[in-house]
């Protein structure tokens, strides 16, 4: 036993550079899941069409919204993959309660939610140069919207991340209400599929309460509240649990 | 209920999909077969070619304000309406800008059969009588573009349409239809949810969440003009034949072809 009074702190930026290190496995996943994405939107993500005069038209629409959203999957997916006991022991290779263990736990998601919405924007550039050279000339006919501005890749990596972490908030909480009872893995399903046959569903109120706000800063205000609220949450299991012996 | 399980089968489908492949994936990179280094590197490595493709797209004309790619942005918000516009004027002075074809084809004859052959039920078709007899049929086909999303799909791409005189018979011969397939790019929805005119208009309608308002365009039903409506715009086509002053034409069907006046 040690005497020892180390700051709490102290104990969780020794774990947050130890999981950055140990969990290196999770940016692994995250460029497959982004190379798959990319790989679908390749044949484009959205295509309309229509006849005229001796021509029958196809728009293929090109936009690295699916490699944003499978970022949101890899986010949700890797929170609750660290709340499994094989990940939980990892941390008591320290001095370490359950209180660092969750701090520590966070930081890393949002260190993973920021390099998660780096990436998927940069991706969706490597997918525009990809289909510029993969495309006939006389067939590309570049950008759909106003054009492309330097402001652009910083919104994008900002809003990215902001909503990876919401994701990775939403995981934990998940993942550690699961980790107090199993049959919580076949209750949460059931809520979710259930929360979509409301009419309007639920989950489009919550769509459009994220994704239909316009304004930056309230947005900002909306993730961030709400992040901060679901990691709050995952607090609450926490106190059913002993500390470990 | 059903309605909505059959509308949320495909999202569960997808999901499915995704996560076998996911789990594919990082069943092979744990797998012996692919050393430590592949693993220890690709992060690092796809950051790199990320990094490359950022520098490049402002390098390379993504934007489509070059080259032949820039021709295909369409900014007009109407066109005229071929159906309408030579009864309506009685001219074709406007339409230089969508002529596609001229023909000259000489003739003897003091009545033509007008056949339209092919895939293209070319349907519109004024005749204009000219003052003067001098044995030669002037035809001129115009077609105008297609529009969607403020792309135009058609122009530079119009199979040849051909036209000939056999003895009596004035032949039209219309193209088969190509397909046409234009690449365009759109902004991220991280970027398009902040600056996109109309965000998510269309849940607005069906939930009532106040985020923002969509244009209104119209399509008057008597106006010789086609208006863009949802980013579109209709094309419309015109045969249009000035005959000499001593011939007649007929065809199959009369109620689409029609006498213009002295306009032009």
């Amino acid at each position: 036993m040690s005497f020892n009074n180390v700051p709490i702190t102290q104990i969780v930026l020794k774990q947050y550079r130890y999981k950055l290190r140990a969990y290196y496995q999770v940016f692994t996943s995250l460029v497959v899941m982004q190379l798959l994405a990319l790989l679908f939107s390749s044949g484009g993500i959205m295509t309309s069409g229509g006849g005229s005069y001796g021509v029958n038209a196809h728009l293929n629409t090109y936009t690295g919204d699916l490699i944003i959203i499978f970022t949101f999957l890899w986010g949700f997916i890797n929170a609750i993959t660290i709340t499994t006991k094989a990940y939980r022991e990892d941390d008591f290779l320290f001095v370490t309660n359950r209180q660092s263990q969750h701090l520590s736990n966070m930081l890393f998601l949002a260190t993973a939610s920021v390099i998660g919405g780096l990436t998927a924007t940069l991706a969706g550039y490597l997918l525009r140069v990809i289909i510029y050279w993969t495309s006939d000339e006389a067939t590309f006919a570049g950008m759909i919207d106003d054009p492309t501005t330097f402001i652009d890749p910083l919104i994008s990596i900002v809003t990215v991340a902001l909503y990876v972490v919401m994701f990775c908030a939403f995981g934990y909480l998940i993942g550690n209400i699961i980790q107090l009872h199993r049959l919580f893995m076949v209750i949460i399903p059931v809520l979710v599929v259930g929360g979509l046959l409301f009419d309007p569903p639920i989950t489009l109120k919550i769509y459009a309460f994220f994704v239909g706000e316009t304004n930056i800063l309230l947005f900002l205000l909306k993730t961030v509240v709400t992040t901060v609220f679901l990691f709050a949450c995952s607090f609450v299991p926490l106190r059913q649990k002993e500390v470990r012996p | 209920m059903s309605n909505v399980l059959i509308g949320i089968m495909p999202i569960l489908l997808l999901l499915a999909v995704i996560g076998l492949l996911f789990a594919v994936g990082m069943r092979l990179l744990k797998s012996t077969k692919l050393s430590g280094i592949v693993r220890r590197w690709l992060f690092p490595g796809y950051l790199l070619i990320l990094v490359i493709a950022f520098g490049l797209s402002f390098v390379l004309p993504l934007e489509g304000d070059s080259g032949a790619s820039g021709d295909r942005t369409f900014h007009k918000k109407k066109l005229p309406d071929l159906f309408m516009i030579p009864q309506n004027t009685g001219s074709i002075d406007m339409l230089d800008d969508y002529l596609v074809n001229t023909w000259k084809l000489e003739t003897d004859e003091e009545t033509l059969h007008l056949v339209i052959r092919g895939q293209e039920n070319l349907n519109n078709i004024a005749v204009k009588r000219k003052k003067a007899a001098d044995g030669v049929v002037e035809a001129e086909l115009y077609v105008t573009p297609y529009v969607i999303d403020g792309i135009d799909m058609t122009t530079g791409f119009l199979p040849k349409t051909h036209m000939e005189v056999h003895g009596r018979t004035l032949a039209v011969e219309t193209p088969d239809r190509k397909r046409v397939d234009i690449s365009v790019f759109q902004k991220n929805v991280s970027v398009r949810q902040f600056t996109q005119k109309g965000w998510l208009s269309s849940l607005d309608e069906r939930g009532g969440f106040g985020v923002s308002t969509s244009e209104t365009t119209g399509n008057k039903a008597s106006s010789p003009w086609e208006y863009k409506n949802n980013g579109r715009l209709h094309s419309t086509e015109l045969l249009y034949l000035e005959i000499p002053a001593d011939v007649e034409i007929e065809g199959r069907n009369n109620k689409n072809i029609y006498m213009v006046g002295n306009g032009r």
